[in-house]
């Protein structure tokens, strides 16, 4: 019986895929994405994930876990499955997978649904399952403290300054989404802005009034949200208040660097808390919502399977499919960032050892689902909408009638009028060039939600999208600021020990004011490059972010090895050598190629002839060529660590193999489970 | 599941001082009668959920685990968890 469900949902997840890609060059409906993905996801979890848990990593539910043995009521606490699968959830998914699949978009939606599908089950959910086990095993130590105890001192060195260096390049090109989605839009501005005094009182209220009462004071927050996302609608038509909320990216720019380090020098219960609380609640709201949806409206994908795009000369980012679209979608399929989650607060939490392939592995499947989510949302898109919003204005031209002439050019329809229409419709001056992917998803999803629930709201639904992908960003900016201040403090003690001290104020200072400065710096310069920034900084990110993925594959394999499973090793091997084919073959062309839209010293070296031409002004030319030689250094930067952690890792492998070295893990001892 | 019953009666009681003198059992904790309301389970399982502090479960647990030692006040608790969660390395993904 169980074994005909089993062959029933393998026909069904195979036929969706049939569907897709017998359908090339007629539209199709969301639903066959769905169903593809979810099929191959219950087939994977089903058997994927219970031989990886079985066979290859020995997960033993006989065995104690740090939950049970050091249970203290706070950190270690052992949670029941999928209570835990949802923190584990709430805590991986974020701005990414639904950022990452928008941009993809201008490739078709069938290359991101493969990689999205494919990419999770063989890649992404195995890191994010196999670092949860070996954070598990290990008392849940961290990704650095792995790398360093089971590879080596060096590769922990290494793994430090790739965390850190994501992290930057993660604030930058967030702060650049939340920019481009503000700009001019006294709406945004002035919602965004009440959730500031709106967690300040929930921090006070939580604290000082009613200590501990999280839930009342988070649900009257929402509450407080919904009416400063509908008294947003006044204020931007209020002629006298509107302009006092209407600003360019620049100054948007400045005041997310402000906030970002106030933010992180105050106490964590009056903002950082409170915002956590207020954005977790929304994120899975949004997502359920979203889901609900989708399954009703089952939109058809305007969008077509494959665009003309994937030859490189893509509007929204420069570059052929392969690599850029497997660096583009990093959360959603693999994403280095969650192997720092899956050694941070949900190791701790596991109650039974064999509850781990549900929440590393089913965890990871869920947040994929998002992507696909996302996915349908953009693409459900009339294209020629979705190029008016992720084309820069420098490929668009100033007005709606030029930005309709170039979309027609790209060979896609969409008159001026129908773009006038949709910007009234939300609620804005204008929606061309708003890149970053926010905007765009923000349109999808009022156009789903409207759908769903209501037609007349699309205003009121796209600014809640756009507050929503806001406010977690925000919490982001707050949250990285400080643990990027922690990791660097680490690193000033070194130098000097009192600038180590991270309950001395004016290291605290200091150190935050460094990580705001290294963000913000990436940050004005997206906002002035005339590409649009994401162009430049979102490849920047997807390379480091599967860097810190190929370091914790690394560690995956040094963990499975020592563990005697070399047979199996291809399991993590396989991704590995999948993500270092892509983030060395999209590192090499974005500092070498010669295209100038796409290879930074190119780019440097077009700006230098147009200076030398006269037709650029020379001090903005040479900050220009400045800022391209800064992203290729750091490209150049990412390479290196990528290869000379690859090298130790061999090394460590070709060792244990041999039996030069012993296979020795530095697991914590067994003991024996009390829970039957 | 019996544990967290007999922290939530004390949970949903107001604010507990902290001390808790000896005897087992804890006369800070009484051991519970009636099973936790599905509501109760319910704020629980979201406070887990999302990361917030939740004191009942940490009185059930040194009920349990340490009875007759002194507890931390629900404020203390707070400031020491918050310092906890966000005083070190991520939580959260982007």
């Amino acid at each position: 019986m169980q074994r005909m469900i089993w062959v029933l949902l393998s026909l069904l997840g195979a036929g969706a895929w049939g569907v897709i890609a017998l359908h090339r060059g007629e539209s199709i409906s969301a639903a066959w994405l769905v169903l593809a993905a979810v099929g191959t996801y219950l087939v994977a979890y089903r058997f994927y994930s219970r031989f990886l848990a079985r066979t290859v990593l020995g997960i033993d539910p006989r065995r104690a876990t740090p939950a049970e043995r050091l249970n203290n009521g706070r950190d270690f606490v052992p949670t029941t499955r999928w209570v835990l699968f949802g923190h584990h959830f709430a805590a991986i998914a974020g701005a990414g997978p639904l950022v990452g699949p928008v941009l993809a978009a201008q490739f078709g939606y069938l290359p991101s649904t493969i990689w999205i599908v494919f990419g999770v089950v063989l890649g992404g959910a195995v890191q994010d399952f196999v670092i949860l086990f070996g954070s598990m095993r290990r008392n849940g130590k961290s990704l650095g403290q792995m790398a360093k105890e089971e590879i080596g001192p060096v590769t922990g060195l290494f793994a430090m300054v790739a965390i850190l260096a994501i992290m930057i390049i993660l604030l930058a090109v967030l702060a650049l989404v939340v920019t481009n989605a503000l700009k001019d839009s006294p709406w945004g501005i002035f919602s965004i802005l009440c959730t500031i005094p709106i967690a300040l009182g929930m921090g006070v209220w939580m604290r000082v009034i009613r200590p501990g009462k999280t839930v009342e004071a988070t649900v009257a927050g929402i509450l407080l949200l919904i009416l400063a996302l509908v008294g947003g609608r006044y204020v931007a038509q209020s002629p006298s208040l509107a302009p006092l909320f209407t600003h360019g990216g620049i100054p948007i720019a400045w005041g997310l660097m402000i906030y970002g380090f106030i933010a992180s020098v105050l106490p964590v219960w009056l903002l950082l808390a409170p915002r956590d609380y207020l954005s977790t609640f929304m994120k899975i709201g949004t997502v359920l919502l979203l889901a609900i949806g989708i399954l009703i409206v089952l939109p058809p994908l305007r969008m077509p399977a494959l665009t003309r795009f994937v030859d490189g000369s893509g509007p929204v980012f420069a570059g052929k499919l392969f690599p850029f679209a497997f660096i583009t979608i990093a959360c959603g399929a693999i994403s280095g960032f969650h192997a720092l989650v899956s050694s941070g607060t949900t190791p701790k939490m596991i109650r039974r050892e064999d509850d781990a392939p549900l929440i590393g592995y089913g965890g990871m499947l869920m947040e994929s689902f998002v992507a696909i989510m996302a996915l349908c949302a953009a693409c459900a898109l009339d294209p020629g909408v979705y190029f008016s919003i992720n084309a820069p204005l420098s490929a668009l031209g100033p007005t709606v009638q030029t930005a309709a002439e170039h979309i027609r050019q790209w060979g896609f329809t969409v008159t001026p009028e129908q773009l006038t229409a949709l910007s009234a419709s939300v609620g804005e001056a204008s929606l061309l060039g708003r890149v970053g992917g926010a905007p765009s998803l923000a349109v999808g999803m009022a156009h789903i939600f409207s759908g769903a629930f209501g037609q007349q709201l699309m205003g009121l639904w796209y600014h809640f999208a756009i507050m929503f992908e806001a406010l977690f960003i925000l919490t982001t900016l707050d949250a990285g600021t400080r643990v990027g201040r922690f990791m660097l403090q680490e690193f000033l003690g070194h130098l000097w020990e009192p600038l180590g001290r991270t309950s001395w104020y004016p290291s605290n200072l200091l150190a935050s004011g460094l990580v705001v400065v290294a963000w913000g710096y990436f940050l004005v310069q997206g906002v002035l490059d005339p590409l649009g920034g994401i162009n430049s900084l979102w490849p920047l990110f997807g390379i480091s972010n599967q860097l810190l993925a190929a370091v914790a594959l690394c560690v995956g394999t040094t963990i499975i090895i020592k563990a005697g499973k070399l047979r199996y090793a291809w399991v993590t091997l396989l991704p590995l050598a999948w993500l270092l084919a892509v983030t060395l073959t999209a590192g090499w062309q974005k500092i070498f190629a010669p295209d100038p839209r796409l290879g930074f010293l190119a780019h440097a070296r077009d700006t230098a002839a147009r200076i030398a031409a006269g037709t650029l002004d020379p001090a903005k030319g040479g900050r220009m060529m400045f800022n391209d030689r800064i992203d290729a250094a750091l490209a150049g930067i990412f390479m290196t660590i990528v290869v000379a952690l690859l090298l130790a890792s061999i090394r460590e492998w070709i060792a244990v193999a041999r039996g030069r070295k012993a296979a020795v893990l530095k697991e914590a001892p067994y003991v024996e489970t009390a829970y039957a | 599941m019996h544990k967290v019953g007999s922290a939530e009666t004390v949970g949903s009681g107001g604010s507990v001082g902290s001390g808790g003198s000896g005897g087992s059992g804890g006369p800070t904790a009484p051991t519970s009668l009636s099973a936790p309301s599905v509501l109760t389970k319910l704020r629980s399982a979201l406070k887990q959920v999302v990361g917030m502090p939740d004191y009942a479960r940490y009185l059930a647990h040194r009920q349990e685990a340490h009875p007759g030692c002194p507890l931390l006040s629900e404020r203390e608790f707070y400031d020491q968890y918050i310092a906890m969660r966000y005083g070190g390395g991520v939580t959260r993904c982007c």
